[in-house]
């Protein structure tokens, strides 16, 4: 299976793991079919590769005095300095919520552990600029690097949740016993057995959330907090396609490579699969003593800090705003709007990742890995940088596509891409080569044997990316900002517009229908991370 | 006539040859068995003569078509072959019915009638048409494979160890209904498997792989009762394998004098027999000890009902001693087993196979 690690408001990355059970065909001169789908795969990645070539041609356009003296000045490093800031200090806070949080719910026995396992995941359902516009009018002086943190940690926590319990559910309690036999106190067991074990999961989380925090743009602009992205916008939105924008977007990407390859690093070579014959055992789970009560209210704290306060500041403001609030013209037009965008994006995004996911089930190759990682680099790019390019490609070589929906579609497709492809290659993957085989010899054309046999075998797999792209479409903010055609008003955005008039109970519904979309994504991903870990 | 002709084809995967130098014809109308241990390349060849791949020497051709060498080939879909695989390969997503007529024009209006036919030549009762592939047990999944291959009237069928999923009584009886649906239709077809048994029972000829090359092939009596090599010997079953001196026709060896299936210059040699030429009486040990050879002790008796397995300490005889050098197995029916540590004299029966 590939790690999924999700968040309904932004994007999601997914990586393959090493020991992906993905049938391995032969090497040799290959079929008839691969020069074609190899040829759909090459236009998606190029298109995929798009915003880079953007940022690497804005860069030559400029020149090196200009870009200089866009780069090197205060402004950017101001921005920096709050970019670097928020993420060093997020991510430690998130590391040690998550960790203490997935112990207990998994590892301890703690009354309410379902419960609270779920109410650590649910968040997820909560896109992060609902999250923050909550506690802005809870605490309206919450502003700044504290404030971004704060809201930070409590929206992308989960994030780190997931893959930490699910890493920890399958973790082989005889490692834990075998320290403890050799003397060691039960803290040093910890720190000395588990801990290590846990360090694929705690990069990943770190790297998703660290991405997170690059890309954000509602969380950090309600509460007046200045990052790359929340500045490219503004920027964008004062002077369109100014070069300062321009440039910015520039660092912002090479803070994600630089992101990407910090993690790389960090995750390391070693082996963490089990050594040794026969199944683990059932982790046995750890008596908490005296320290029940403190565990069962920290756990509460973090469950009304991250879902209470939201869930009831929505309310609140629903009761306050009364009648007035429920124009369901246009709540009915946003949501109607908000389904059309999410059921029409994803299926390009899913239409798009077709051809790699046939070709890294069918023909692995070193050709097709690295076809297949631009496929994954263009998840991990902030939306804002996706759109812009976007936005700078239809003004300069095709000014008809300029803000209509053929374009907005293309960002969403790429934006989303990973979530595409992962469920694809799954279900790809279980439909056997025999079978395509098969169909050609009783006389089917080889794309005819692909698509009449795999791909509809592979239409749950079809189905299950289709959701998974839609409920992330369906909760964007930046990209359908910047590239919409006029007059389009879907949730998000008009949640974005009403609450930037501070008309927070108006607002309240759009959050509402938000939450209530996101729902199901959420329930999937709990479900899933359970059936990783075979229980 | 012949049919298809391959001609010294041979396949490298990356620095591994798989296939080597093969050169094999096969008459039109008949069944030709492959066979060779696993990762001798059989199957490869198999997937070379479907069009699933291709290879990097030699040609290979269909009814005098070329459908493949060195610069080209025919894709799959435009070879007009028919394929079953091990596991019958049926489409889940389908019915009986649509995967039996996937093959077949969706417009074509006897399209019913055909499929019909073809459930009746496999056997398969036409009410199951309406089910599912799973639905079915492993035998009659194959019947189907075999009744959807059948539908497009290949020029060659293609057998892909289609028997060895099954359980060893449905194995015999499917066997037996591929090669009768075979016999009546006329198509020349090729099955592939390393069930030696299976192979010598299905085929008219059967060919050899060994390594990626072709060892011998043959008619199956040819083969297993004049092979001209020790490992096909060996290969195609339980062989006894004796140095002899051959000698005006009849070979000289520890079993006695024997009479030879050639005749060749007098030289040392090696000969093959097959256990079943062997039957065995019981002798009291003076007998045993005198006579002109073909004696034997008995060593151990493993009793597996019908056939039992006999082991023998040969008797050398030289007059007035008893030395026993060698061992035989021979299989033995179950009644009138001789106890362990009694005589036997060893009569054979037939000539005996001098290798060379």
């Amino acid at each position: 299976m590939n790690k999924v690690s999700p968040d309904p408001a932004g994007k999601l990355i997914i990586r393959p793991d090493e020991a992906d059970p993905v049938s391995t065909p032969r090497s040799g001169r290959t079929e008839p079919t691969f020069p074609t789908v190899l040829g759909l795969a090459a236009f998606v990645v190029a298109l995929a590769l798009l915003p880079l070539a953007f940022v690497g041609w804005i860069a030559v356009q400029t020149g090196w005095e200009t870009s200089a003296a866009l780069i090197f000045r205060p402004r950017v490093g101001e921005l920096l300095v709050n970019t670097v800031s928020l993420i060093l200090c997020t991510i430690p806070a998130s590391i040690v919520l998550a960790v203490a949080l997935a112990w207990l719910t998994e590892r301890c026995v703690l009354p309410g552990a379902r419960l609270f396992a779920w109410l650590a995941v649910a968040p997820l359902a909560i896109p992060a600029f609902v999250q923050s516009y909550a506690w802005i009018s809870v605490v309206p002086g919450l502003h700044g690097l504290s404030g971004g943190v704060f809201v930070s940690v409590l929206a992308y926590t989960p994030f780190m949740y997931l893959p930490v319990a699910a890493q920890l559910r399958r973790l082989d309690p005889a490692i834990e016993d075998a320290a403890a036999a050799l003397g060691d106190h039960p803290w040093k067991v910890f720190v000395r057995a588990v801990l290590p074990q846990l360090r694929l999961s705690i990069c990943g989380g770190s790297l998703l959330i660290g991405l997170h925090l690059l890309a954000e743009y509602g969380l950090f602009a309600m509460i007046r907090f200045d990052t790359f992205t929340t500045a490219i916008v503004d920027q964008f939105q004062s002077s369109y396609n100014g070069p300062a924008a321009n440039m910015l977007a520039g660092v912002l990407v090479l803070a994600c490579l630089v992101l990407l390859a910090l993690e790389a690093a960090l995750r390391g070579r070693e082996r963490y699969a089990r050594v040794g014959s026969g199944a683990a055992m059932v982790p046995v789970r750890h008596r908490l003593g005296r320290l029940t009560v403190p565990s069962l209210l920290f756990c509460t704290l973090l469950a009304c800090l991250a879902l209470g306060v939201p869930l009831l500041t929505l309310a609140r403001w629903i009761l306050a705003g009364g009648e007035r609030i429920w124009r369901w013209d246009g709540i009915g037009f946003a949501l109607s709007e908000t389904v059309l965008f999410a059921l029409a994006g994803a299926l390009c995004t899913t239409l798009a990742a077709m051809p790699m996911a046939w070709l890294s089930v069918r023909a692995t190759s070193r050709l097709q890995r690295i076809l297949e990682a631009c496929h994954y680099y263009v998840g991990a790019l902030p939306g804002v940088v996706v759109a812009l390019a976007l936005v700078t490609v239809t003004v300069r070589v095709a000014l008809p596509l300029y803000q209509t929906l053929a374009t907005l579609f293309l960002a969403y497709a790429l934006m989303f891409l990973p979530r595409a492809l992962v469920g694809l290659r799954a279900s790809i993957a279980q439909a056997p080569v025999e079978l395509e085989q098969a169909a050609m010899a009783l006389g089917r054309t080889p794309f005819q044997a692909v698509w009449q046999v795999t791909m509809r075998l592979a239409a749950p797999g079809f189905a299950a990316s289709m959701a998974l792209s839609a409920m992330g479409i369906a909760n964007e903010l930046t990209a359908t900002l910047m590239l919409a055609p006029n007059g389009t008003r879907t949730l998000a955005t008009e949640f974005w517009s009403l609450s930037s008039e501070i008309d927070y109970a108006a607002a309240a519904p759009y959050a509402l229908a938000m939450v209530l979309l996101s729902l199901p994504l959420t329930l999937f991903l709990h479900t899933r991370s359970k059936q990783v870990a075979g229980r | 006539m012949t049919f298809l002709c391959i001609r010294n084809v041979g396949k490298r995967y990356g620095a591994v040859s798989a296939l080597d130098g093969i050169d094999l014809d096969v008459t039109a109308g008949t069944r030709t068995a492959v066979v060779g241990p696993s990762g001798s390349g059989k199957s490869t060849l198999l997937r070379l003569i479907a069009g699933f791949d291709f290879p990097d020497t030699g040609s290979i051709a269909i009814d005098g078509e070329t459908v493949a060498d060195e610069s080209a080939g025919v894709p799959v879909h435009r070879r007009a072959v028919g394929v079953v695989t091990q596991d019958g390969a049926l489409f889940p997503h389908l019915s009986i019915r649509d995967n039996i007529g996937f093959g077949l024009d969706r417009r074509a209006p006897d399209r019913e009638q055909v499929i019909r036919g073809l459930m009746d030549m496999v056997d398969l009762q036409a009410g199951m048409l309406d089910r599912r592939p799973h639905e079915l047990s492993g035998g009659q999944q194959q019947r189907v494979a075999l009744a959807r291959a059948l539908a497009r009237r290949p020029r060659v069928m293609l057998l892909d160890e289609p028997f060895s999923a099954l359980d060893p009584g449905l194995r015999e009886a499917m066997r037996k209904a591929t090669a009768e649906v075979l016999r009546a239709t006329g198509i020349t077809s090729i099955l592939v498997t390393h069930d030696q048994a299976e192979a010598l029972s299905f085929a008219e000829q059967i060919a050899v792989l060994r390594d990626g090359r072709l060892a011998e092939a043959g008619s199956p009596a040819d083969l297993y009762w004049r092979p001209r090599r020790r490992d096909t010997a060996l290969f195609l079953g339980d062989a006894i394998l004796l140095p002899a001196t051959l000698q005006d026709g009849l070979a000289h060896c520890v079993l006695g004098r024997l009479s030879i299936d050639a005749r060749l210059p007098g030289i040392e040699a090696t000969i093959m027999l097959r256990p079943e030429q062997i039957s065995l009486t019981q002798v009291p040990s003076h007998e045993a000890a005198e006579g002109p050879g073909g004696y034997g002790q008995v060593a151990q008796v493993e009793f597996g009902g019908a056939a039992c397995l006999v082991t023998l300490s040969l008797v050398e005889s030289v007059r007035g001693t008893v030395r026993s050098e060698r061992a035989i197995t021979v299989r033995s029916a179950g009644i009138g087993l001789p106890p362990v540590g009694s005589y036997v004299r060893i009569t054979v029966s037939g000539p005996v196979h001098v290798l060379k």
